[in-house]
């Protein structure tokens, strides 16, 4: 073998060909269809009938989604008309609107049992509608920044946190109404532990995407065994209101809290939406990301902190309410895709629009029994959510 | 003209673990570039050091004689493209709009019909226009990898990476994009660097081999019939081998034979 080798390196190259030409006309190692292929790329192609047929119809996929998220707006506004008009003793829709506009201009006559009554039912339906909306973002950024189907605020610790500052606020005796200032801040504060740690670890080790969910993960367990603790230690009305609150229910939600509710959920929305278009870059890989120039580290600290926050500050006034940050962003990526431009307004209708509907059927399905949001959308949601799976898996995950 | 220029560089992702043994590299001249050399040599590192994906122990990258340290991640991608090896995509979106992320450094919030106008037009050359509407996670591995070449194409940067692009692809096709990288480079006079496994394919089309060999040093540098020789392949990859030339255009041809085991060319 080698004396052949030895004999054949006596064979010329001949080394032109192989030079870099300018003109690819003249270049013999390219075949026509390359050429025509690569002259192509400087074309001018805006005359080219499939070209603005593709034009036109990406603009209609645009308009779909764009008429989606509409659609689902106009829907969870009008359940939450529907709904804040549907308890006891309040008037119909329009007079609802009515009540609710002049409340806000300061001009309701809050003698009248009409306004009384419906300004009583409000605030639980703003809740499940801003909630809704916020924790829904909150699931669609962390799936997509931690590029997992299970990302939510419970895989990464931040509702187990939450629970034992509630816990601890609620057991520590000295409130013993549901809800209160001390049960939101702490349950606010021990909410932010998790994110902390994460950052840390993140800092120390790279800050990959599964190293932040395993993270997560053994966070939720050690704060889920402390809330158990504080469960056994604590007494009787301390545990029932601790229950309470672990159910979750927009029901504890008052008019005083809405002001941080609105703003955080709409600064999240709005944070989210102008980072959509690097959140979707993120999402196809930390190097890809890096080399189209998202610091993708940074990003995904960024998003994490965003989603902490919103999800904290929502789940603190409102108990733990589950399913929606995860399933929402599922259910909306089956009918308008991953882009998260649209996925993050859409989920975030989609979740208030599903919250609303669920706080509904928990004050009818055995009226006059409250049951809470969280266990609706779970007993309702959860097969539904199956069904779409099965349906539609391949194309979506 | 642009030009990329690495400078003593050293790389290690874990202390005592150094990947890459002072690399010196200078491309003054747009065409395609190869890279070869054994599995685990380093040659997805070298060219995640360039597109500053890892920055290096010690020593530069200079591209267009700016120090990439020295820019942000963001000046870097207006320079350098890259098309990773596999795609990490959990969430499928459209064809479309998968290659549309490539125009990220060129739009804001919206797409403009420039932006679709380029995504076309790169659908177009890798021949997978009518695939634009379907999504991502339904297609095979090897239109996984036309999708990637078309979103490092859009990307319009005077350099271009590409961690290797016919892994995935069919005979014709990785012939196909071979030719038309050689192609592209030469029309646009841009710098196309790409890691390749094809001896043959990166002989015949490349207009400069870059071997590897181990631990994470260059071996040769040069035109293929200089670093294409069986000699180089039998130090460096640890294979016996004739080559000859094709007999059509004098570009050298790989005739592979028997694989020598060695501990010193394979590691244990």
């Amino acid at each position: 073998m080698p004396e052949q080798t030895d004999a054949l390196r006596g064979i010329p190259f001949s080394c032109d060909k192989l030079k870099f030409v300018s003109d690819i006309k003249q270049d013999v190692l390219l075949s026509d269809g390359v050429k025509d292929s690569v002259d192509s790329w400087t074309d001018d192609i805006s005359d080219d009938e499939m070209f603005s047929d593709t034009v036109s119809r990406y603009a209609k996929s645009v308009r779909v989604r764009i008429a989606m998220i509409v659609l689902l707006i106009v829907v969870a506004l009008f359940a939450a008309i529907y709904s804040i008009q549907s308890g006891p003793l309040c008037g119909d829709m329009i007079q609802t609107i009515q009540i609710l506009w002049d409340y806000m201009l300061g001009q309701a006559d809050l003698d009248d049992s009409v306004v009384h009554w419906t300004l009583y039912a409000t605030p639980p339906v703003l809740g499940a509608l801003l909630g809704g909306a916020g924790l829904a973002i909150c699931g669609a950024v962390m799936q997509s920044v931690l590029r997992n189907p299970m990302a939510d605020p419970y895989t990464t610790g931040i509702s187990s946190g939450a629970s034992f500052g509630a816990a601890l606020a609620i057991a520590s005796g000295s409130i013993l109404v549901q809800i209160s200032s001390l049960t939101v801040l702490l349950a606010f504060a021990f909410s932010m532990i998790p994110v902390l740690v994460i950052l840390l670890i993140s800092k120390m080790t790279n800050a990959s995407p599964i190293t932040i969910i395993m993270t997560g993960i053994g966070i939720m367990y050690v704060f889920n065994a402390a809330t158990s603790i504080i469960r056994l230690v604590a007494g009787g009305t301390a545990m029932s209101a601790l229950d309470n609150w672990l159910m979750g229910d927009v029901q504890l939600v008052q008019w005083n809290d809405l002001p941080v509710m609105a703003v955080i959920t709409v600064i999240g929305v709005i944070v989210s939406m102008y980072l959509a278009s690097r959140i979707n870059v993120l999402s196809t890989g930390d190097e890809n990301a890096k080399a189209m120039g998202i610091n993708a580290d940074k990003l995904r600290i960024i998003c994490l902190i965003l989603t902490a926050v919103v999800s904290a500050g929502i789940i603190s006034f409102t108990g733990l309410i589950g399913f929606v940050g995860l399933v929402c962003p599922h259910i909306i990526r089956m009918f308008i895709g991953a882009d998260n431009r649209y996925l993050i307004p859409a989920s975030a209708a989609f979740g208030s629009a599903l919250m609303v509907v669920a706080h509904l059927v928990g004050k009818m399905v055995i009226a006059p029994t409250l049951v809470p949001v969280g266990i609706i959308m779970a007993c309702v949601g959860g097969p539904v959510f199956i069904w779409l799976v099965i349906r539609k898996n391949k194309s979506t995950w | 003209m642009t030009t990329l220029e690495i400078k003593d560089v050293d790389f290690g992702y874990d202390e005592g673990h150094i990947v890459l043994h002072n690399i010196n590299l200078n491309i003054t001249e747009p065409g395609l570039y190869c890279v070869i050399g054994p599995n685990g040599v380093g040659k997805s590192t070298l060219a995640k050091c360039v597109s500053k994906i890892v920055n290096p122990l010690t020593g530069e990258v200079l591209i267009n004689g700016r120090n990439i340290k020295e820019m942000t991640h963001r000046e870097v991608s207006e320079v350098v493209g890259y098309v990773p090896a596999f795609s990490q995509d959990v969430f499928s979106m459209s064809v479309v709009d998968t290659i549309m992320i490539g125009r990220h450094n060129h739009r804001r919030w919206g797409s403009r019909k420039k932006d679709l106008e380029m995504v076309y037009k790169a659908m177009t050359i890798m021949r997978i226009r009518d695939l634009g509407d379907r999504r991502f996670n339904e297609l095979s591995a090897g239109q996984h990898q036309k999708v990637s070449i078309a979103r490092g194409l859009v990307q319009e940067t005077e350099v271009l990476i590409l961690d290797e692009p016919t892994a995935n692809l069919d005979v014709k096709f990785q012939v196909y994009v071979m030719e038309l990288l050689r192609g592209v480079a030469e029309k646009l006079g841009i710098i196309i660097l790409t890691i390749c496994h094809d001896l043959n394919v990166t002989a015949k089309y490349s207009h400069k081999v870059i071997m590897l060999e181990r631990p994470g040093k260059i071996f040769a540098y040069g035109t293929p019939e200089e670093v294409i020789t069986a000699e180089n392949i039998e130090k460096v990859y640890g294979i016996k081998c004739r080559v000859t030339n094709d007999g059509e255009h004098g570009v050298p041809l790989v005739i592979l034979g028997a694989p020598i085991m060695s501990d010193e060319i394979d590691g244990r």
